[in-house]
């Protein structure tokens, strides 16, 4: 199911240097590619993966029977998609994320022509967000998945750019930075996708703050984002349906509106597992089908009713180690390149999660962010593995003068 | 790399920890600590009760024709939950089915919206998981029933719409007993928040009026409940629990349909017979009621006008409710029986005839002759007999026969001079009242407890009532008296007048009183029935009862109501009975009798009193006297009370005396009338019930009279039923064939 057709998804010859490694020097090497993975970090992505893929199975299997349809069928692409996933995510651990730096530009010039050919007559409405390519045979990509990537990537070679022996980036990066987010941005508004937006935001504060540069645009930024979310809300600038899903959470108990009931209805069912769960496959509420969107938006309800606090509680956990070591890897790396990515990836990861479980845990509104790895659907799947992929990349790169 | 950066990784560091840390807390907050409060909403979440009611018990008259039965009905119903879970929220099915039962799709819209604090009738009172009836039925109707099948036969093009068997309440007889058996309507929001109510579901029909109400819960049974499991999208996933509907009791009554018609019957005749007199008498209403002396069995009671209680069933629209409520309609709804109170006229003789005997006032004793002037002066005031009619002087037998008005003038002044007269003492200390105390031992002035949801107490208005009434109201009249002194001087007289003594118990009230005139008397036809009853028996104030018996589903019997004694005359009462009896004996038998000339059979020995009592004496009603005849049978040894007033139907010896001496006539069957019962001998024993709800008439070994309805009252018309449901599982059929035949295929 490959979906999109990024220059550096195709598998590129890698450089030189490991051009004649062979399959078991690969494997067994010490110092060896697959030997220096942050294997930590792959684990409890596959970890994540895997639960997901079970909760997703729970989420969907009496919905597909009742439709007659196969009960296994989300399982089966959800895990096809996992394998994908790795793949992809092998392939950009693989190129040197130093040469990656030449071919940002046509990452990012391929990300802004798939967020155009969304709002061409290629793109669908799907729930609301017009966000979608629907391919022949099935297949669709959400090419705002990404544009996470590209413009991770994007703010890394810019901001990491050394000149003049200066440290950090100077102002003029800063609003040369800014001006090349904003057409992504722009693109993505239109749709509207509120929820990738914000999490554009993010990268872009992330990488920012995170690159040394001055604390006055970091701050400025900050009160920009606060300002403009205020004048959003008070202005109504917003479709009444997004602004009901943001302002639901705060009111989940106005049960007309049907993200209020979705609300209300996730966290009845996270409240219902109780500390142990009713068990894999046993949650009456998921067998119900009574959250909506549970298998992708709102899997963690799943993992809440099924598996209880401890079970949720450990998926949090998991998470909380990919970031960790997403953390670890950003610091660690050789050079501010290397580190820009790994924290680009981190803040997205860390802004995508707190969102989606928040949301699920009526902490924060409801936004249409997948749970990174565990929810299903493709583009996202494939995103978050390249991104591992990218923070692997830099992992194994770092501490080492070639 | 730089420091800077470096810093602000480790500022990631730990706000991503802080991020992770609230989650955990949240997470804990909601699992843990609130756990149970959302296991319980979630157990809420999936479990749905569906109350289907119960057959009601039907309603029987002694001898077991119905008076109130059930009789199924089809109705179509919509499922809004499974409506909700189609792509277009079922429009394409409503569509559909608009034409199916003949409704608008507007109508139908708004006929399966639930409704809301916003949503305005119709709409539909029941839960969203209830189905909602949009069209009933009848099995009869085989033509439009078979038109509906439709939904059944191409279920797939109608998901969420099922046709059901239903039982519909029906009122036989139309208008008969509409009074007593009353109506049923839906519950209100106010009623199902009412304790009375516990248990009530919001779809449920509910008694608002007569027997229907007064015996809701044994009617009503306990409905079945279904609680079933249901998935978000409202599809029930299974029944966790059912519990089988109880069919309410079968209630026999005392009433019997015969009598309740020729009772019914003869009030038209006397409405007619009245207006036909050539006095422009208006005779706008007649109330009749038959009583069993014996027991206080309500055997019959008529008001006409009446009303359809068919007319609630499925749901009255305001305008015909409004039309029944008209004055002009002459307020049907109301019952003249029992639900209103008139003057009693001369009919109120018999209760003062024991006052003066049983208190010997001025000595008075069966024997003891008084003259019988065509007037008495009370005061500087003439108060004259009827017509101004004079006697040679009377006995108490003998007044009663001539209903002679100045006889109980004399014994009611003395009496109240007695009881001090004007006088300014608190008169709750040693007045005797004896003619007011006496009409209260006879039951006027207080509720009969007749089992029916409202009645009229009639009015007694005595020294102890009056002194209570200035009391409460003195404070306005001593105010009145100052505030319109300039703009009303007459009324500011009044009211001073009535501020200093409005205690006072005025000479020419106390002799009207006694005559059953004026202001201060006034009772239900029902009342009169049962004061009389209690002479008839020789004392006993009984208890008028309509239930006589309640039967369960299986045929028992659950209860069976026995007479209830309210109270019991004291000896000297009792003796003044005799005197009483051979008045209304005379009435009727005697030369002079006041109803000798209405029709009585000889050979039933009537005894009675007429009654003609002023409403007015001015105005349009002046000259339109309520006509009453009250009636014993026979005089030997009194069984059946009758009592007919006719409003404003002149005088009593004429309308209202022939319309009693008819209803005997018609118990009897004498004279050309059909008999109610053969020789007049009421059945005894209870009709039986079976388990299906057929009805056996009790085995009295007579000849029945013409059954009013079927005798099977609660089976439902069997052909048109079992084709019905034939018809139904044919269809049912048919569609699961197709929907076969389409799996198997290509």
């Amino acid at each position: 199911m490959t979906d999109h057709p990024l220059p550096w998804g195709t598998a590129r010859s890698a450089p030189a240097r490991r051009r004649r490694s062979t399959a078991r020097d690969v494997v067994l090497e010490r110092g060896g590619p697959v030997r220096s993975l942050d294997w930590a970090l792959q684990l409890a992505v596959i970890g994540l993966a895997g639960v997901g893929a079970l909760l997703i199975y729970s989420a969907t299997r009496h919905l597909q029977t009742n439709k007659g349809l196969d009960p296994a069928a989300f399982l089966k692409k959800d895990i096809l998609n996992i394998g994908i996933g790795l793949v992809l995510g092998a392939v950009a651990a693989r190129v040197d994320y130093r040469a990656l730096r030449a071919y940002a530009p046509i990452v990012y010039g391929a990300s802004v022509f798939g967020l155009i050919a969304v709002l061409s007559p290629l793109g669908s409405t799907i729930n609301g967000a017009h966000s979608w390519i629907v391919l022949p045979a099935g297949f669709q990509v959400e090419p705002s998945e990404f544009a996470k990537v590209a413009l991770v990537v994007g703010m890394a070679m810019l901001l990491g750019e050394k000149r003049d022996g200066e440290d950090a980036p100077r102002d003029t990066d800063v609003l040369l930075v800014l001006a090349l987010a904003a057409v992504p941005m722009a693109l993505i508004m239109l749709q509207p996708d509120l929820g990738v937006m914000l999490v554009l935001v993010f990268i872009i504060l992330g990488a920012i703050a995170v690159s040394g540069a001055p604390k006055r645009w970091v701050i400025g930024l900050t009160l920009a984002g606060v300002l403009f979310g205020g004048a959003v809300i008070q202005f109504h600038l917003l479709k009444p349906y997004q602004e009901a899903r943001l302002t639901a959470f705060a009111n989940p108990t106005q049960q007309l509106s049907s993200t209020g009931l979705q609300v209300n209805q996730a966290k009845t069912a996270i409240g219902a597992g109780g500390l142990t769960g009713e068990g894999l496959f046993h949650g009456t509420q998921t067998n119900g089908g009574y959250v909506p969107e549970q298998q992708t938006d709102f899997v963690y309800t799943v993992a809440g009713e099924e598996l209880g606090f401890i079970g949720s509680a450990g998926i949090l956990l998991l998470l909380a180690l990919v970031l960790w070591r997403g953390t670890r890897i950003a610091a660690a790396a050789d050079d501010a390149f290397g580190m820009l990515l790994a924290a680009g990836v981190v803040a997205w990861f860390s802004f995508q999660s707190f969102v989606n479980i928040g949301m699920t845990l009526g902490i924060m509104p409801v936004t249409g962010l997948p749970l990174p790895f565990v929810s299903y659907g493709g583009s996202s799947m494939f995103a978050n593995m390249i991104a591992v992929g990218l923070l692997q990349n830099v992992h194994v790169r770092s501490g080492r003068k070639a | 790399m730089n420091d800077r950066a470096r810093q602000r990784v480790f500022i990631l560091r730990v706000l991503v920890l802080s991020l992770v840390a609230t989650l955990l807390g949240r997470l804990w907050y909601l699992q843990v600590l609130s756990g149970p409060t959302y296991r319980a909403a979630a157990a809420s979440n999936q479990v749905r009760e569906l109350v289907d009611p119960a057959p009601r018990g039907q309603i029987l008259d002694d001898e077991g024709r119905a008076l109130a039965r059930n009789r199924y009905e089809y109705v179509v119903t919509v499922n809004n939950a499974s409506l909700a879970a189609q792509k277009d929220r079922g429009k394409a099915v409503l569509r559909r089915l608009a034409p199916v039962v003949g409704l608008s799709l507007p109508e139908l819209t708004q006929k399966i919206r639930l409704c809301g604090p916003k949503v305005p009738q119709p709409c539909y009172t029941g839960s969203p998981y209830q189905p909602v009836p949009v069209k009933n039925f009848d099995p009869a109707d085989s033509a439009a029933l078979q038109r509906a099948l439709v939904v059944v036969e191409k279920s797939e093009l109608f998901p969420g719409v099922e046709i059901a068997e239903q039982p519909v309440r029906i009122y036989p007889d139309k208008s008969l007993a509409s009074h007593e058996l009353g109506y049923l309507q839906p519950i209100t929001a106010q009623e199902l928040t009412s304790p009375a109510f516990a248990g009530y579901q919001p779809t449920e029909l509910v008694g608002k009026q007569g027997l229907e109400k007064q015996y809701d819960r044994q009617l009503r049974g306990t409905p079945a409940v279904r609680k079933v499991s249901v998935n978000a999208h409202g599809d029930v996933t299974g029944t966790l629990s059912t519990t089988q509907p109880v069919p309410g009791d079968t209630l026999v009554t005392n009433l019997d349909a015969g009598l309740q018609q020729a009772l019914a019957k003869e009030l038209v005749g006397g409405i007619k017979t009245a207006q036909s007199q050539g006095k422009g008498l208006l005779a706008t209403s007649a109330a009749g009621v038959v009583v069993d002396v014996h027991t206080g069995a309500v055997l019959a009671m008529a008001s006409v006008p009446n009303y359809d209680p068919n007319q609630f069933i499925g749901g009255i629209s305001q305008a015909q409710f409004d039309a029944l409520q008209a004055p002009e309609a002459g307020s049907p709804l109301i019952s003249r029986a029992f639900d209103a109170a008139f003057p009693p006229g001369s009919t109120f003789k018999g209760s003062s005839s024991v006052a003066i005997l049983a208190n010997n006032i001025n000595g008075a004793t069966p024997g003891t002759v008084t003259p019988c002037p065509p007037s008495y002066k009370v005061g500087n005031q003439d108060f004259g007999n009827f017509e101004g009619e004079s006697f040679a002087p009377v006995d108490t037998a003998t007044a009663l026969e001539v209903s002679c008005d100045t006889y109980f003038y004399q014994f009611a002044y003395y009496e109240w001079v007695h009881d001090g007269g004007l006088k300014d003492a608190n008169p709750l200390g040693p007045a005797r009242e004896d003619f007011a105390r006496t009409a209260k031992q006879l039951g006027y002035g207080s509720a009969t407890g007749i089992d029916l949801p409202s009645e009229s107490s009639g009015v007694v208005f005595d020294r102890a009532k009056l002194y209570r009434y200035w009391q409460q109201n003195k404070a306005d009249f001593c105010s009145g008296a100052t505030k319109y002194a300039k703009t009303d001087p007459q009324r500011a007289a009044q009211d001073a007048d009535a501020c200093a003594t409005g205690y006072r118990l005025y000479a020419g009230n106390a002799v009207q009183f006694a005559i059953g005139q004026g202001s201060n008397i006034l009772a239900s036809p029902l009342q009169q029935a049962m004061a009389y009853a209690a002479i008839g028996n020789g004392g006993t104030l009984l208890q008028p009862q309509l239930a006589r018996a309640f039967i369960k589903p299986d045929g028992s019997i659950d209860r069976l109501v026995t007479p209830k004694v309210r109270s019991v005359l004291n000896a000297a009462q009792k003796q003044a009975l005799t005197t009483v009896r051979e008045g209304l004996t005379l009435v009727v038998q005697g030369p002079k009798g006041t109803a000798k000339d209405a029709g009585f059979d000889k050979q039933l020995d009537v005894g009675g009193k007429t009654g003609t009592a002023d409403v007015a004496n001015q105005g349009p009603l002046n000259g339109q006297p309520d006509a009453w005849f009250v009636g014993l049978q026979p005089m030997s040894a009194p069984r059946y009370a009758v009592v007919v007033m006719i409003e404003h139907g002149g005088q009593g010896g004429i309308a209202a005396a022939q319309t009693v001496a008819n209803v005997y006539k018609d118990i009897y069957g004498l004279d050309g009338h059909a008999a109610v019962w053969p020789n007049g001998v009421r059945p005894t024993a209870l009709p039986k019930v079976a388990a299906n709800g057929e009805v056996k008439a009790p085995q009295t070994g007579i000849v029945p009279v013409t059954p009013l309805a079927p005798l099977v009252g609660g089976a439902p018309d069997p052909v048109a039923v079992s084709n019905a449901r034939k018809a139904i599982q044919d269809a049912k059929a048919k569609a699961a064939a197709a929907a076969a035949q389409q799996q198997g295929g290509p």
